[in-house]
């Protein structure tokens, strides 16, 4: 089994928590996230036959009067960021999030959720541009969680095939 | 003379002129001399205005010094306290409790010094009692190091001492009690993932990984601070509960210790040591760690890890096991001091056995003091009769004066704390048997958990092949259709707004733009057919634009979606993949018109949308299936 350390990173009550908590085996109490800024979750894989252990570190969204420390980013084989997809603010602020990110990390993978999408109109979901490697998603209706973990899985898998293991 | 006469009522009026302020007087007198009479024969007039006379003599009589009143009243107050006590102890004591507890409250106020004599006999017997346990299991430990001081380790201490500044008195109580490690982690330190663990067999952790990571966010979290705040020292204890986490970084790995007490300098020296040797032989291997926990390294060091825990938990039990040989002299000696305190006592006082005299009469315990010509009898006894009599013993055994400072004790506190104490005992027994039973429950139902988890983890590698077939249907849709101008990404449908395959109020196909469709429909459906088992419904959209009535929109809907339904039912590929009988239609009229630019786009509005629902059922009957077994 391999086990690799993911972030999930995004502004403050995005919906990181209520994501993780749709997709994860185990978990640490819910108090650990607001004394110390982080909670350890864990999600068990197989993705072409390699059995994967995730350690999920959910990092709280950094406010001016806490901050982060940014020794939780380092190690990181990849990170999922989330925005809401009703506070434009929040969308804003990914870019600076993964910069952040791949300043410690530069060749760790990612990917972007746009959640809380049962709160767009199916005009307004039709309207939006997203990135490539992003995905909309709603942990309330749980829609579209599976399978962003899984495509993280997915390459996480792949880098650790090319790296000749 | 003339004689004069006059009648009855003449005469009164004559009276009347003359004595008129004599007779008022008279009359006054007289309701006087009635109203004394009167009360001279009512008891409780004659109460009323005596009874202020009388208190206010005794009260005077008793505020005066040296006043015998006092000293006559006391006697009988005792009596009427002991009868009391006698016919109604608890009304009394109910009674007393307002007035005591504040007089106590004042008198620990105003005497403090003597009160904490008077409590000494119950409290500082407590008190000492368990000083002196403590002290027993201190002196049993400093015993063993004493023991073991005849051997090398004396010498060893000494020359620890010297070199390293610190006394030989805090290094033996620092020997005094040692830490027991009960789990080694080792951890890779910007990752915090686990790269070897080893338990002690009884003390194992239930999830490691997550442990670790826990620990590095934590130990990552503190030291962030600290290097805010402070210096740039690394955190190297953290306690929880009974257990503390000794932590040592090296290169970019640290291993945290697990123990029940906070390791002493000797253990820390020694885990610091061996975790230097595990960095120099595996430094490298700890900098490359992928989270891989396959390969050797990993099984390597943790066979590493257990040896030297074991080593360490053996040599601690080793140290534990020593002999007691200069323990019995101590005792011995303490025994010695003990006997010569107690005559010295017995020659102070020569009033030993007068003491047994009063306990075998009385069941009392009390303390003699002697004070120049007076005996002075301290402590506390159940009653005034016994107080009485052991004063009237002491009598007949000395010529002495006596002070009798003997206290009735309003409550058994004695008693009453053995009972507690007893029941104590009691529920203690009783919760370690309730215990023991629960744990074995614990023990049967975790074993039946275990096998659940195995049998689940077999059907979830067959789920994840589901699950896995289901993302992986989507993108070979979005791959082979990206491109398409009928396909919808977001919800991997085929629609044709940008066709105009419908001209307005009509559902006859255009038969240009129906052959665009059909090629999207087979390349659509070639893709479906290969995951037919997850598919529960094909299902065919009608639309229409906003123009005209409601119902009529409704059915041109209606009609568009048979239109197509039919088509499609007659594609080959519907055919030989058997999927005709998923087909449904669904109309919704202008019910979801199409903007563009705020302005409805009438040619997209009449539409139709082709759609796949993937059976989910299937899914969740096969979890429920799993998680009914």
């Amino acid at each position: 089994m391999i086990r690799k350390k993911i972030l999930l990173l995004g502004d403050f009550s995005v919906g990181k928590t209520s994501l993780i908590r749709r997709y994860i085996d185990k978990t640490f109490d819910d108090s650990y996230l607001t004394t110390i800024g982080v909670k350890i979750s864990e999600k068990e894989m197989n993705i072409d036959d390699v059995d994967l252990k995730l350690l999920v570190w959910d990092v709280e969204g950094a406010t001016k009067t806490k901050k982060i420390p940014l020794a939780y980013f380092k190690g990181a084989s990849a990170a999922i960021f989330v925005a809401d997809v009703s506070r434009k603010e929040t969308m804003d602020s990914i870019d600076a999030h993964v910069e952040t990110f791949l300043e410690i990390n530069p060749n760790s993978k990612y990917i972007i959720s746009y959640n809380k999408s049962d709160l767009l109109s199916k005009e307004e979901k039709n309207n939006l541009i997203l990135p490539s490697n992003s995905f909309l998603s709603s942990a309330k209706k749980d829609e579209n969680i599976e399978i962003l973990f899984e495509v993280l899985a997915q390459e996480i898998v792949t880098q650790y095939k090319e790296k000749g293991r | 003379m003339k004689k004069i006469n006059t009648n009855n009522s003449e005469l009164e009026q004559l009276k009347k002129l003359l004595l008129e302020s004599e007779l008022e007087k008279l009359e006054e007198l007289e309701k006087k001399i009635n109203l004394i009479k009167f009360e001279s024969y009512d008891q409780e007039s004659i109460l009323n205005k005596i009874t202020p006379l009388f208190d206010r003599l005794l009260l005077d009589s008793l505020q005066a010094k040296y006043s015998k009143t006092t000293g006559i009243l006391s006697v009988y107050v005792a009596q009427i306290i002991a009868r009391s006590s006698k016919h109604d102890a608890k009304a009394l004591s109910e009674s007393l409790q307002s007035i005591i507890s504040p007089a106590i409250k004042k008198e620990i106020e105003d005497n403090r010094d003597g009160m904490v004599d008077t409590f000494y006999p119950i409290i500082g017997n407590i008190v000492s009692k368990y000083v002196t346990q403590a002290i027993k299991e201190l002196m049993e430990t400093i015993n063993k190091n004493i023991e073991s001081g005849l051997s090398f380790s004396k010498y060893k201490r000494k020359v620890k001492a010297k070199i390293s500044g610190v006394s030989e008195t805090e290094l033996l109580l620092e020997e005094s009690h040692s830490a027991t490690i009960y789990s080694f982690l080792v951890i890779q330190k910007d990752t915090g993932l686990l790269i070897a663990d080893a338990h002690l067999d009884n003390k194992k952790i239930e999830d490691p990984h997550m442990v670790a990571s826990m620990a590095s966010a934590m130990k990552d979290f503190i030291n962030d601070w600290v290097d805010n705040n402070t210096s740039s020292r690394e955190v190297q204890i953290l306690s929880y509960g009974d257990a503390t986490l000794y932590i040592e970084s090296a290169g970019s790995a640290y291993i945290i210790a697990f123990l029940n007490d906070e390791p002493d300098r000797m253990l820390r020296r020694e885990i610091n040591k061996y975790f230097g040797s595990l960095v120099d032989e595996y430094a490298s291997f700890f900098a490359n760690f992928d989270g891989d926990d396959s390969v050797d390294e990993v099984k390597d060091i943790s066979k590493n890890l257990y040896t030297q825990l074991n080593k360490l938990y053996k040599v601690d039990n080793k140290e534990k096991k020593s002999s007691n040989t200069l323990k019995y002299i101590f005792i011995f000696i303490s025994l010695l001091l003990i006997m010569y305190g107690l005559n010295i006592s017995y020659k102070w006082y020569g009033k030993h056995q007068l003491l047994e005299e009063i306990y075998a009469k009385t069941a009392q315990k009390i303390i003699i003091n002697r004070e120049d010509n007076y005996l002075t009898l301290i402590g506390q006894v159940d009653s005034i009769e016994k107080s009485h009599k052991i004063e009237s013993i002491v009598k007949n055994n000395s010529k002495l004066n006596i002070q009798n400072n003997l206290s009735i004790s309003l409550r058994n506190m004695q008693n009453n704390m053995n009972l507690i104490k007893e029941e104590f005992k009691n529920e203690i027994n009783s919760t370690q048997s309730r215990e023991s039973e629960n744990y074995n429950e614990l023990k049967e139902q975790i074993s039946q958990i275990l096998t659940k988890i195995d049998s689940l983890k077999k059907e979830k590698n067959k789920l994840k092949y589901i699950l896995n077939s289901k993302y992986k249907m989507y993108s070979l849709l979005d791959e082979k259709l990206k491109d398409n101008i009928c396909y919808n990404s977001l919800e991997h449908s085929l629609d044709t707004k940008q066709l105009n395959l419908f001209t307005a109020s009509s559902s006859n196909l255009n038969s240009t733009k129906m052959n665009l469709f059909k090629d999207s429909l087979e390349k659509y459906f070639a893709i479906i057919s290969n995951y037919k088992e997850y598919v529960s419904q094909i299902v065919i959209e009608g639309y229409s634009d906003s123009s005209g009535r409601a119902k009529d929109n409704m059915d041109i809907s209606q009609e568009r979606a048979t239109t197509i339904k039919i088509f499609i039912e007659n594609m080959d590929i519907i055919k030989k993949s058997n999927m005709s009988k998923l087909l449904e239609v669904k109309a919704f009229g202008s019910s979801k018109i199409v903007f563009e630019n705020d302005i409805e786009d009438k040619n997209a509005s009449r539409r139709v949308e082709v759609k796949v629902i993937l059976d989910n059922r299937k899914v969740l009957n096969k979890l429920k299936r799993i998680i009914g077994d």
